[in-house]
């Protein structure tokens, strides 16, 4: 008897143990996501291009952001009344006087780093990826090698020239910071120790803009030019840097943009625009339209809603404001900064030209004399309102502001500036990579 | 089997022999030994022939036609002990009258001690905390559950996030388990395991609606709490943070036509802020003032309960408005309950118990958001060197006041429970249980109101969320003797889970019309969004228990553990359980005080579940963009992963001595392993989510008393004195090589060798100063290091239940935190906007710009005065927020109420054909506070109940205060 109960217990609980095995098991499935197996099908290619598209614009809104309060375009204004964020605060301070653990802990330069490496991540996924799937469409093909080896290439861009691992100047002394401090800015890939910026872009980035070149159309082609020559004027490799200007963008061209939309929003549409205000221009752009009321067509700047004896950027008035990456203005400016400092091409005559020819793109009367790197230095602080390239532009002209940016009597105006050239590479990644200190 | 069943019929045989022989009836009276007042339904049993009799309203009870011979009769009444004797019954009148008194420890109390075990505290071998919920909410309302049980229960610290009346509630159960999971216990209703979240908005800080607050606690009858493993592994895996068991009200029956009884009552009140001084650090103290207002309490409630001795019922209906201290925050709540209790053959008993809610939460924003009033008035700048003048200056009042967040929720939770006995001692139970809820939260900020974000275009957001989930149990016992003295139940059993959940939300902007709201009259589309999740728990348990002679008890068992993944691994598990017990008062003579002794130890094994998603390897989502909707890299999981495992060891004594005190004191050690942590990847790897592996550790151990000293009792007079005290501590012992786990604003971290969620920031030290002594900012360590903890080392409470002149009854309840930080956001940014007094005034004295400082002088460098405020003036940097978390120790008046009952006037008038009972209370709750912390209040946390950031004031409603009175009605 005692037997036979410990049969039917046993024979009891085994038939309940795979009963409530496969019960949990039986459940709905989820409906938000999906296996990565089940994106191998050529079908689902698209799906993946718009995937790295999307990524590019929500990791370039932050980092124009951020590296614009970095430089001396953006002020975080503490007498903007929503103006609360500590974070922009201390970018906008070089994140000086808070030590590294709050440097490193940043939160805004964390929601540009993390997506940042995701972005990376998934560009060069989508190149392993057609490389497995059959049956994918010569064109679809062609698409996906061009975004996966642009936006790969972008990536490293940003990766390479907006963060860096130690602070520059600070031997210097604080307030100092030049074209050495662009050498020093750099990342890792994958794990990997600080890629140097030079070494990204010879390494990294220049291969993957070859790649997509190979399969781009003329216009990305010439994308793909104005890119390469921005970086290497940001090298100082002039020579090179002209080459790839003279193939870049042409007048007439689209600008290459990032797109947005209500559910993808323009950072500066909540950070720095209607939505909400903690970050204004420097108060020089308001001279410059004092100077020349038509400044305002590229300088686009409007009085404040909150605070109208102030003003905000009107450059990006919407969530779905798309964002200028790459313009032939740009690209005007670097062959005329070439030719005019560096001794390219036909030199001042030329430069001049061009300067004037993109100010009349934005119906702004030419300028007459000599082009010099201050005139340079200005036409470009003018033209890259708000685009993110300053702060590597005063890095390479070596004219870093000397003091916190801010209103006038308040905050942390007048501050000696913070010794950070760069976006500080987050503990997130200092402290999971042995090679990142 | 076959032999008991015989053996059963002999003796039934036997017994119906007899009942031709001679007879007796067994009488007497039962009263209470202390007071000599006769006890009204008393139990009277003879245990072998399993017959009995209530005492009638005169205290008398009558057992008739017992043949003759000597029988174990039982006398029992609820909150008395109970008294076994052994009774010669001979022909005619047998007359035994019985004294009881008073059960202390509420030893003979049957308390819950697992998933399918009911016994008595006498003999239980697990720790075992009961709140009689009834014996409260009889003279009291209460809001929720924190209400209800905040301070009663040694080890259990229940809290709500803030003064936002309707908003999300935390359990702190002694060291909080496991590292996983949302920290917070089991939570059942009559058997159903109910929905305890916390809903948030979408895209608004601070306090979510809490789901708890559905739930009426007049309609609760008693709340049981196994508080950890070692009572809960029987519950298996998230059974780790302990199991809350709510009871809600049955019916009484009688024999014959039954009873009846109605009860009404009605409880007004009012709320108010009442910390006032603390407000005056800001300059703005008036334009804070103003934003609070008196709320109005009100609530009502019928109860009609009765039955026969074949079926009961407890029907009420209930209603409760309760406003709070600021604008735009109320909850209209309200309730019915059914539940019927029949007893349609002697071996089946079937309970159903159904309660259904319709809630309208209304919630403010504030804590951190630019639309919250605390925000706009605290947060204000300086205007014209008058400090705090630049109120309002985020959002306009009137928008503030324009805009609605309010959440209506219809809930149904009902279980029917069918108990079986196909032969003696065997008791089959089944059971289901649903808790379905239906949310609709409509967020609406009209056109022509300033807000950021929206502009003046005005929005509205939608959100649906539909909440199901059914809870099934089957469970037999059997319950033998092997040999004489020695009895053994086993029990075994399966429970099954399954969740539904769904939601969705959609918000449009650009409103036309104030008047015309729908979503559809919104011109531009913001987001909308659904949600669909389907989870399953099953698990098979077996325990055996031993008791011999109720001197010696032995428990043992255990649960298998199943639980579903996305398309992973199915995580099962095997959670063991053991517990002994010893009565020493059985086993040895001790001094005649000594009543009781009872030692106990127990161990069990619980754990926290992964992530639906943890099993996963890699999972994609889409993203809108754009450029349309792309797929993203959305999370990397770790195939093959288990849930975490929390092992308890619990020690435990409880004592009676003088008939007078008691003692109930447990120490417990909790350790979990394979506890998963979330590894973030280096971000250039591409990963950009937290990574789960089995991987951590975490200990803890604790304190816990409950203490009852009876000072004084007379007739007419019992002076109670009670206290609770718990102590905790954990620390992280492994995140297996993982960087520190931190909240979102890098304060609350876990991290190796440290408590759980303790402050951990980089410590300001003081000033700089230059060669002349004077401030040169700030001196800052560079690495961080610990600055405290926001969750009690020491709490508990002090309670004085005192009845005087028979009827009056005044109850008085302390609730206390000792070693408990607080970091003052609120301070912090008050600085940023230069509206916090000090900090202008040490700016002025280190020779700084100070504003609005009158008459203050700058110092001179060098000298004391000077260095203390520069020490003093760097340590408010609002850089750093190690000057920021405070000691925040405090000592609440939680609970004071008058009540007087006007039975006796009521019996003298002759009154009692058309009324049996009226009470009347007044009464209060966070009368008094005292407390080391600077901000408004201690007991607040911006980030709501659920959020990894603890003990962090920022903008968060305080507490109020309340005053109430009831009157209750009885029929």
């Amino acid at each position: 008897m005692r037997k036979l109960s410990l049969v039917i217990l046993v024979t009891l609980f085994a038939l309940l143990f795979t009963a409530c095995e496969d019960w949990v098991q039986s459940v709905e499935p989820q409906i938000s996501v999906a296996e990565d197996e089940a994106l191998d099908a050529p079908e689902e290619i698209p799906f993946l291009i718009t995937g790295v598209e999307s990524r590019f614009a929500f990791v370039n809104t932050r980092l124009v952001l951020s590296s614009d309060l970095v430089s001396d375009q953006l002020i975080f204004d503490t007498q903007m009344p929503l103006a609360t964020f500590p974070t922009y605060r201390d970018a906008n301070a070089n994140w000086g006087n808070v030590g590294d653990q709050t440097t490193f802990s940043d939160n805004t330069t964390r929601g540009i780093y993390t997506p940042l490496g995701g972005f990376r991540f998934i560009a060069d996924d989508l190149l392993e990826r057609i490389d497995r799937v059959e049956g994918l469409g010569e064109n679809v093909r062609n698409e996906a090698t061009f975004v996966g080896n642009f936006y790969g290439a972008v990536a490293r861009y940003f990766i390479g020239f907006y963060f860096t691992e130690d602070p520059c100047g600070a031997d210097a002394g604080i307030g100092s910071g030049g074209p050495e401090c662009i050498e020093q800015l750099g990342g890792p890939i994958d794990a990997s120790a600080t890629i140097p910026s030079r070494d990204m872009a010879f390494n990294e980035i220049f291969p993957r803009l070859d790649a997509a070149a190979a399969v781009a159309t003329t216009y990305e082609e010439r994308v793909i030019n104005t890119l390469r020559a921005r970086i290497l004027l940001f090298l100082g490799e002039y020579d090179d840097a002209y080459s790839a200007a003279q193939n870049g963008l042409e007048a007439g061209d689209a600008p290459f943009q990032s797109l947005h939309s209500v559910q993808s929003s323009n950072e500066f549409y909540f950070a720095a625009g209607i939505g909400r205000i903690q970050a204004i221009p420097d108060y020089r752009f308001a001279d410059y339209i004092d100077e020349d009321p038509d400044e305002i067509n590229r300088v686009q700047i409007t009085p404040a809603e909150v605070n109208p004896d102030r003003f905000r950027q009107n450059l990006y008035p919407a969530q779905e404001s798309p964002m200028n990456f790459l313009t032939w203005q740009e690209n005007e400016l670097m062959l005329a900064e070439l030719e005019a400092l560096q001794g390219q091409g036909a030199g001042q005559a030329s430069a001049l030209d061009r300067i004037n020819d993109v100010r009349a793109s934005h119906g702004i009367s030419p300028i007459v004399g000599t082009v010099d790197e201050d005139l340079i230095f200005i036409e470009r602080d003018k033209e890259l309102f708000l685009r993110g390239v300053r702060m590597l532009d005063q890095l390479r002209f070596n004219r870093w502001h000397p003091e916190v940016q801010g209103t006038p009597g308040e905050g942390l105006t007048g501050d000696p500036i913070g010794p950070w050239r760069g976006l500080p590479i987050p503990n997130d990644e200092r402290n999971q990579n042995p090679n990142v200190g | 089997m076959i032999k008991k069943v015989l053996l059963a019929l002999l003796i039934s045989f036997l017994l119906g022999s007899v009942a031709f022989a001679q007879t007796g009836t067994l009488t007497g009276v039962i009263t209470d030994r202390t007071t000599g007042e006769t006890l009204v339904g008393a139990t009277v049993l003879v245990t072998e022939l399993e017959r009995g009799a209530p005492t009638n309203i005169d205290g008398i009870y009558s057992i008739s036609d017992i043949p003759t011979g000597i029988y174990t009769v039982r006398f029992s009444f609820i909150g008395y002990r109970t008294i076994t004797e052994q009774i010669e019954i001979g022909t005619g009148e047998n007359r035994f009258d019985v004294d009881m008194r008073l059960d202390q420890a509420g030893l003979d109390e049957l308390v819950v001690t697992g998933i399918a075990s009911r016994t008595s505290r006498a003999v239980s071998e697990v720790a075992v905390a009961r709140v009689d919920a009834g014996q409260f909410t009889d003279r009291s309302s209460y809001q929720d559950l924190s209400q209800l049980v905040g301070g009663r229960v040694a080890g259990v610290n229940v809290q709500p996030a803030g003064g936002t009346v309707g908003s999300g509630i935390r359990f702190n159960v002694r060291s909080g388990g496991g590292i996983g999971g949302s920290g917070q216990p089991v939570i059942y209703v009559d058997g159903v395991r109910i929905d305890n979240s916390q809903l948030s908005g979408v895209g608004r800080g601070g306090q979510g609606t809490g789901t708890l607050a559905d739930i009426n606690m007049d309609e609760v009858e008693s709340i049981d709490f196994l508080k950890g493993p070692a009572a809960a592994a029987l519950y298996g895996t998230s059974g780790s943070n302990g199991v809350v068991l709510i009871t809600t009200k049955r019916g009484q029956g009688e024999p014959g036509a039954g009873t009846i009884s109605v009860r009404v009552r009605t409880t007004q009140g009012s709320s108010d802020f009442d910390r006032e001084s603390q407000l005056d650090q800001f300059g703005s103290t008036d334009a804070i003032q103003e934003i609070f207002r008196s709320g109005r309490l009100d609530h009502r409630s019928v109860t009609v309960s009765g039955g026969t001795e074949f079926i009961r019922f407890n029907t009420s209906a209930d209603q409760r408005l309760e406003e709070g201290i600021m604008n735009r925050n109320y909850m209209d709540r309200q309730n019915f309950r059914a539940n019927f209790d029949a007893f349609p053959r002697e071996d089946l008993t079937i309970n159903v118990s159904a309660g259904y809610s319709w809630n309208e939460i209304a919630l403010p924003d504030n804590d951190n958001n630019v639309r919250g009033y605390l925000g706009n008035t605290i947060l204000a700048g300086p205007v014209d060197g008058v400090l705090g003048a630049n109120t309002y200056s985020f959002t306009a009042r009137e928008s503030i006041d324009a805009i609605e967040d309010v959440s209506r929720t219809t809930r149904f939770i009902g279980s029917a429970r069918v108990q079986y006995r196909p032969i003696e001692d065997l008791e089959i139970t089944a059971s289901i249980g649903y808790d379905g809820s239906d949310l609709r939260r409509d967020e609406f900020i009209p056109p022509g109101f300033f807000v950021t974000g929206p502009g003046t275009a005005g929005e509205r957001t939608v959100v649906n969320r539909i909440n199901q989930q059914y809870t099934y149990d089957f469970s037999a016992r059997y319950n033998y003797e092997i040999i004489d003295g020695l009895r053994a139940s086993t029990v075994a059993g399966a429970q099954l889970f399954d969740r539904v959940l769904r939601n969705q939300n959609f918000t449009k902007r650009t409103l036309g019309s104030q008047v015309v709201t729908n979503i559809g009259s919104g011109a531009d589309f913001i987001s909308g969004d659904e949600g669909f999740q389907n989870t399953r728990e099953a698990g098979i348990f077996i325990e055996q228990s031993l008791n011999y002679d109720d001197t010696y008890m032995l428990s043992f068992g255990g649960r298998q553990d199943f639980a579903a993944a996305f398309r992973g691994d199915v995580p099962n598990i095997f959670y063991p359980k053991a517990s002994a017990a010893v009565r020493i008062d059985n086993v040895t003579n001790l001094p005649d005080f000594a009543n009781f002794l009872k030692l106990r130890v127990a161990y069990g094994a619980s754990g926290q579940l992964p992530g639906f998603n943890d099993g996963s390897a890699r999972l994609w989502s889409a993203v809108n963009s754009g450029y349309g909707t792309g797929g993203n890299l959305n999370f990397v999981g770790t195939p093959g992963i288990l849930p975490e495992r929390i092992r308890e060891l619990e020690f435990g004594l409880e004592t009676e001595l003088f008939e007078r005190f008691t003692a109930d004191l447990t120490y417990y050690i909790q350790r979990a392993n394979d506890s998963i942590i979330s590894f973030r990847e280096p971000p250039s790897t591409g990963i950009t989510n937290l990574i789960p592996f089995n991987v951590g550790g975490i200990k803890g151990n604790g304190f816990e008393a409950a203490l009852n000293l009876t000072a004084y009792e007379t007739d007419n007079t019992r002076i109670e004195l009670s206290t609770t005290y718990s102590y905790q501590n954990t620390e992280v012992t492994d995140l297996g090589g993982a960087q520190p786990i931190f909240d979102g604003f890098s304060l609350n971290v876990i991290d190796e060798g440290l408590r759980r969620s303790e402050f951990f920031v980089p410590r300001v030290n003081g000033a700089l100063f230059d060669e002349n002594g004077a401030y040169a900012g700030v001196d800052v360590e560079s690495e961080r290091s610990a600055h405290g903890n926001p969750i009690p080392v020491h709490s508990g409470s002090f309670t004085l239940n005192a009845t005087m002149f028979r009827n009056l009854n005044l109850y008085a309840q302390f609730d206390y935190a000792y070693d408990v930080y607080v970091y003052n956001n609120t301070a912090q940014f008050a600085i940023q906007f230069r509206n916090y007094e000090r900090y202008e005034e040490l700016l002025t004295k280190i020779g700084g710009a100070g504003i609005g400082t009158g008459d203050i002088q700058a110092l001179t460098p060098g000298t004391e005065e000077y260095t203390d405020a520069a020490n003093e003036f760097a340590k408010l940097s609002p850089s750093f927020d190690s000057g920021f978390i405070e000691r925040a120790d405090w000592l609440k008046l939680r609970e004071l109420s008058l009540s007087y009952n006007f039975r006796d006037v009521i019996n003298r008038f002759g009154a009692d054909a058309y009324i049996n009972d009226l009470n009347f209370t007044i009464g209060g709750r966070n009368l008094w506070t005292t407390t080391k912390y600077s901000g408004i209040d201690p007991e607040v946390n911006f980030a709501g109940a659920r959020s990894l950031s603890r003990g962090q004031d920022f903008l968060t409603m305080p507490p109020s205060r309340q005053v109430y009175f009831t009157v209750s009605v009885g029929f």
